[in-house]
């Protein structure tokens, strides 16, 4: 077929799909909540100790540093659905958490002294941690994936890594309630490297499920 | 013929199309006097920048990349005619895609004879990104230029043509001089979609071949196939998304 005769069919389709990014992102969010919050409610459980002070502060802290990584990586996504909307501009703002993180490490290192780091990096779930978080990210990180396929994402693999941070902000979210390691040092190291997995399997999906 | 003109507005990068048919003849329309340029349609005109316009896009950081990575056009009539187009205008929707394929086959021809392929393809890759720009056209805000949308989707598009090209056998050109032009190439090869097309359900295959190649209207094949216009306008929808989900899984 010669492409003047393909273009004759093309202008007599006229029939638009919108894409609704947005509508299937908030979509997305209610859904990975409401499943997380029924598996962490249900199955695996708040931690026991939520009453302290001491637990509800630290809590808090990887609540903060968590729920950045997730809005962060949802605005972005947004951004990454769209054809014309990939500017790298805007990326700083995935920052905000590890910024909070490198804070959260100086007062600790401030307040406890060196002394006795590498324990409070390793922690004592660390793998518990390593293996639960990615689980608890496949529901947003399929969620964040459908995101894409709606719109036109025109760096598929970039757009992965982003709705695999988005994915693990949220997860984490949800694992933070459970979590009784407390040291920031060791959520920069444990939910870092478990945000890198789930980023690179978001790569990876998305390279697969998402291209159009 | 209906002949359309693009008219710049003196100082801005607004415009508008206007029909020649308004301008002459009994009951003609004065000419424009606020006209800086009067350029027909089919000639690219001078970019809103030249024209002295400060700032073209709404989002500040996005406003100096616009230019800088355009290898299609510089200036936005293509947006007028797609708005046109988005707005019902078949007429400005054919002329805005053959305009879009006639550069993107210069476009692509180069690309691929940098990379050392034959122009053998150079059809297939244009049909393919001419399908994902019609059928992804609705995530064009048309608030914003129009440019930076369709590059964006070109160079996704090529570049994920040419990835499953490599794998190919390609034939190496020995001279530069093959890359030089012919507007249309009147290779008789069946194409990429002609070997899809044989793949579609019956339905399709028919509405998609009376339309594109026997050039009838969507109410002349509902006619003819004792169907209505909206259902052969629905069916061609479908047809052209089957086409477009054949060539993105298309192995070498």
């Amino acid at each position: 077929m010669k492409t003047r005769d393909l273009i004759r069919s093309l202008a007599n389709d006229a029939i638009v799909d919108a894409p609704r990014v947005a509508l299937t992102a908030s979509a997305a969010w209610t859904v990975s909540v409401v499943v997380l919050s029924l598996i962490v409610g249900i199955g695996l459980g708040v931690r026991p100790d939520i009453g302290t002070a001491a637990a509800q502060h630290a809590t808090a802290l990887k609540l903060v540093i968590t729920l950045s990584a997730a809005l962060a990586g949802t605005t972005i996504l947004l951004r990454e659905a769209e054809p014309s909307g990939a500017s790298r501009t805007y990326y700083f703002i995935l920052l905000a958490g590890p910024a909070m993180l490198c804070l959260g490490i100086a007062f600790d290192l401030w307040n406890l002294g060196v002394f006795g780091w590498q324990s409070r990096l390793i922690g004592s779930h660390g793998l518990h941690c390593l293996l639960y978080i990615p689980a608890l990210s496949i529901v947003p990180l399929a969620a964040c994936i459908l995101v894409l396929r709606t719109g036109a994402p025109t760096r598929p693999r970039m757009a992965g890594v982003i709705a695999g941070v988005a994915a693990a902000g949220i997860g984490a979210s949800f694992y933070a309630l459970n979590c009784t390691d407390d040291s920031p040092l060791f959520v920069a190291f444990w939910y870092g490297s478990a945000t890198v997995f789930v980023g690179v399997a978001g790569a990876i999906a998305s390279h697969v499920f998402a291209r159009w | 013929m209906r002949v359309f003109y693009w008219v710049d507005h003196h100082g801005s990068n607004f415009g508008r199309l206007i029909d020649r048919a308004d301008w002459s003849g009994p009951g003609a329309m004065a000419f424009p006097r606020f006209a800086a340029t009067v350029l027909p349609c089919r000639l690219i005109s001078p970019s809103p920048r030249v024209m002295g316009a400060k700032n073209v896009t709404k989002r500040p950081f996005e406003a100096k990349r616009h230019y800088r990575s355009i290898p299609l056009t510089n200036s936005d009539h293509w947006g007028v005619l797609m708005r046109a187009a988005l707005a019902g205008n078949a007429v400005a929707y054919e002329a805005l895609l053959s305009e879009l394929g006639r550069s993107l086959r210069v476009y692509v021809r180069n690309l691929l004879s940098r990379s050392g392929h034959g122009n053998a393809d150079v059809e297939d890759v244009v049909q393919e990104t001419l399908l994902a720009v019609h059928l992804k056209r609705g995530s064009w805000n048309p608030e914003l230029p129009f440019a930076p949308w369709v590059n964006a989707i070109v160079r996704y598009k090529v570049i994920d043509a040419l990835r499953r090209q490599g794998r190919r056998v390609s034939v190496p050109i020995d001279a530069l001089a093959e890359t030089l032009s012919a507007p249309e190439s009147v290779s008789e090869d069946a194409s990429d979609v002609d070997r899809l097309l044989h793949r579609l359900p019956a339905r399709q295959h028919k509405i998609v071949r009376a339309i594109s190649i026997e050039g009838k209207t969507p109410t002349e094949v509902g006619l003819a196939l004792g169907l209505s216009e909206g259902n052969v306008r629905v069916i061609l929808h479908r047809a052209l998304k089957h086409l477009a989900a054949g060539l993105r899984s298309k192995k070498s």
